[in-house]
């Protein structure tokens, strides 16, 4: 049975029972956080690093961690985080992100769907933000509350920002002629 | 504002009317204001069919720090052994120098007497002589002020300049 943040968090600040609570809490969120992680640097490699990277802060940091915010949202925030740093350091622009995604369809782990290399294009042509806001939403599945939480920003902006997203990508796909390439 | 007449409290769930704002607000915030099927293309596209995964990625998937933690007894006590291994190197280090060292260590600040110093022996007789009739001087002219040295070395010249003349 799947343990609850709270019922994870008190195995986590018992000594005996860290190790534990610890495997337990990597159980419940590697899913969701490869996957979000994935879907912003594409590469599975990469992905593996950060999403080690992500656990590692969280292994060392969570005896500091207060609980002033849900566990979950403390964990996606520092996956988050790392997307992003990731990003700018390695995809600061247009060209390495086109680059990107010529190398994307010699990666084995992408299904070299022609229409997913439309949509991930697409994605790439987003505002860094205004990407992780959308892979949240349309692919995480995330409510706006959530992600109000993590990016820490107004349900409003956060509705703007989705909304200009999926107009932007829909626009592309119909520019490109996505059906018919 | 009073109670409808058939009103029944017993039959509305505990909190209902406190919690309702909370609960409308939470909806409002979170109902979509368009709707992703008025965007034919992007809907058409299944958003799950895009990545895989090496076969049992997430069962092999392991933190770094937790294979640290399991290696971490070894590692501590492999460091002890060191610690101690250096301690009682440098123990037996200086336990076999001792001999040497101590004697140095032992040697205080002496006054050395090079009259008597055996190994003065050695000098050449002359450096010797020269020497000791340099400190005489000095033990006779110590005490004496000036005006009686010009007087002593007057005296001197004319003494001298009598044995000349005889």
């Amino acid at each position: 049975m799947e343990l609850t943040d709270s019922e994870l968090l008190l195995q986590i600040k018992n000594t005996a029972l860290f190790e534990q609570g610890f495997r337990a809490l990597v159980n419940k969120y590697q899913e969701p956080l490869y996957w979000h992680i994935r879907r912003m640097v594409h590469s599975h490699e990469d992905s593996n690093d950060l999403l080690q990277n992500v656990f590692v802060k969280v292994y060392k940091s969570i005896h500091s961690f207060r609980g002033d915010s849900k566990i979950y949202t403390w964990i996606y925030r520092i996956a988050t985080n790392e997307c992003l740093t990731f990003l700018r350091k390695n995809k600061a622009n247009i060209i390495s992100n086109l680059d990107q995604l010529n190398g994307i369809k010699e990666d084995p782990y992408f299904t070299s769907d022609q229409i997913q290399v439309h949509l991930k294009r697409a994605i790439e042509t987003l505002p860094l933000k205004q990407k992780q806001v959308f892979i949240m939403r349309y692919y995480d599945e995330l409510s706006y509350q959530k992600i109000s939480e993590i990016v820490d920003t107004s349900i409003g902006g956060l509705k703007a920002s989705y909304h200009h997203a999926v107009k932007k990508i829909e626009n592309y796909l119909k520019e490109i002629d996505v059906f018919t390439t | 504002m009073s109670l409808p007449p058939n009103s029944n409290k017993e039959k509305i769930p505990k909190d209902y009317f406190s919690k309702m704002n909370h609960d409308l607000f939470n909806k409002l915030e979170n109902e979509e204001q368009f709707e992703i099927s008025d965007y034919p293309l992007l809907n058409s596209i299944d958003k799950n069919k895009d990545f895989t995964i090496p076969k049992n990625y997430f069962l092999e998937f392991e933190v770094p720090s937790l294979n640290k933690s399991k290696l971490r007894p070894l590692t501590q006590l492999i460091s002890k052994v060191a610690i101690g291994v250096i301690i009682i190197g440098v123990g037996v280090l200086f336990k076999v120098d001792e001999p040497l060292i101590e004697p140095i260590l032992n040697q205080g600040i002496t006054e050395v007497d090079f009259l008597n110093d055996p190994t003065m022996f050695d000098v050449d007789e002359i450096e010797l002589i020269n020497l000791m009739a340099y400190t005489e001087d000095e033990i006779i002219l110590d005490g004496i002020n000036n005006e009686e040295l010009i007087e002593y070395l007057i005296q001197e010249s004319e003494l001298e300049d009598l044995n000349n003349l005889q």
